[in-house]
């Protein structure tokens, strides 16, 4: 599983960020692969077992609070 | 750039797939027993206005979408904290709408198989749109319209049978105070969600703002919402409280016409993958032009496979299970949305009047796409 993720992320790389990077936005490339960085990482701790915390349940806290529910 | 442009008649479809989204098979009101009809109706009353006033927004400000808007009138700081809000809001939303695509099918058609799988199959569909841009998603769902309104009628049709009229009474046996919570929730989910639908759409300039299609798919869109709900009523009656999860699919599968046309739930499934398709995509669409608003990009494109992909991570992880996913859907979610559907939006225009009526503000460059 772990290593199919970073095949499919080798995969996401060659066909989205490698274009923008030859565009030469640099911009859009960094917001780009940063923002791909952390869902690799997130994909890899999930292909790994490990539970993510959601944040349904502290939004739930802050909402019931904050309404009195 | 080119700014993108949808017709009309794209909006319109657009508009009537995305209210209709996820609701059709979570199904609506779910803290009302028999009433629901009452309570959409109501909370349609509501969403009016409400859309109306989404629309003036974008009319005071032509070539501008919401986060642009937001910029406009907050200034470059409060202005960017609240894009950040609204992207927020679109990322939780596409999660939320992909994670109850995949309960759906991990529950109701495949549930040996892993709840990840549908999300991705999914997902992938609504990056490669959102990539594709808005103009092509308008007209995917103009395509895909009379497609879902084709089976939706011949369900209808196939369901006559099994309707009992007598299952509509008593009428508000149970009083007013499940109407109005059901009909508040109705509204949060989902015609007010339609605010996202000005994140990724703008007035152009030296035209009206797009009142009738955005409207007409909102009208639409309920009207599909009502006879679904009545047909789920009218078949499954009292026993609707002991399906809470997909009212739907239950009903359609009583089905039953002579021993060849059975187990229609198909349909069901149909019309779920449309509805989220548009949906999600809508969503996808806002996150990623609020981030390339945030970013200070030039062009949202090459965030979309990102976001896309952190939305489906998201969405397999934001729930531990159904029933969880319903209580937050039903119990939570109107608060958590009031503020991105009502008080920022009346907040924005009442802002934008006062300071056009004291001629503060000016008309700035449409913004490139």
């Amino acid at each position: 599983m772990f290593a199919l993720v970073l095949l499919g992320y080798a995969f996401i790389v060659l066909i989205d960020t490698v274009p923008i990077y030859k565009d030469g936005t640099r911009r859009e490339f960094w917001v780009s692969a940063g923002l791909l960085s952390v869902s690799l990482i997130l994909a890899l701790l999930l292909s790994l077992g490990i539970d993510l915390p959601s944040p349904a349940d502290p939004l739930k806290e802050v909402i019931t609070k904050i309404y009195g529910l | 750039m080119n700014q993108e442009r949808i017709a009309n008649h794209h909006l319109f479809s657009m508009v009537v797939l995305f209210v209709i989204g996820s609701s059709l098979i979570v199904g609506v009101a779910a803290q009302v027993e028999i009433d629901k009809w009452i309570s959409i109706l109501i909370a349609l009353a509501a969403a009016v206005p409400t859309v109306t006033v989404y629309m003036k927004l974008l009319s005071l400000f032509p070539g501008k979408n919401l986060f642009d808007i937001l910029i406009i009138v907050f200034g470059k700081w409060v202005g960017q904290l609240f894009v950040l809000l609204y992207t927020w809001y679109a990322f939780h939303l596409g999660a939320m709408v992909l994670c109850n695509f995949g309960e759906f099918v991990n529950m109701m058609a495949m549930p040996e198989t892993p709840k990840i799988m549908p999300i991705l199959l999914m997902g992938i569909s609504c990056i490669w749109v959102a990539k594709e841009e808005i103009e092509v998603l308008g007209r995917s769902a103009f395509f895909l319209l009379p497609i879902l309104i084709a089976i939706i009628l011949i369900v209808q049709l196939l369901c006559i049978p099994q309707l009992n009229p007598e299952f509509l009474t008593p009428i508000l046996a149970d009083g007013w105070k499940p109407v109005w919570n059901g009909a508040f929730s109705t509204f949060a989910f989902p015609f007010a969600e339609t605010i996202l639908i000005t994140a990724v759409l703008y007035c152009p300039v030296n035209k009206k703002a797009p009142y009738r299609p955005f409207l007409g798919g909102l009208l639409s869109g309920a009207a599909i919402i009502l006879a679904v709900t009545l047909r789920n009523l009218l078949v499954l009656g009292a026993t609707l409280k002991q399906h809470p999860y997909f009212p739907s699919y239950i009903a359609v599968g009583r089905i039953r016409i002579g021993d060849f046309l059975q187990r229609m739930e198909i349909t069901v499934s149909i019309v779920f993958v449309v509805g989220a398709f548009v949906k999600v995509s809508v969503c996808l669409l806002a996150a990623a032009i609020g981030v390339k608003k945030l970013a200070g990009l030039n062009h949202y494109r090459p965030v979309v496979v990102p976001i896309g992909i952190l939305m489906i991570l998201m969405a397999h992880g934001i729930y531990k299970n159904t029933m969880e996913m319903v209580e937050w859907a039903f119990e939570i979610y109107s608060y958590y949305a009031l503020p991105f559907q009502v008080f920022l939006p009346l907040l924005l225009l009442a802002i934008a009047l006062i300071s056009r009526h004291r001629g503060k503000m000016t008309n700035a460059q449409p913004t490139s796409s």
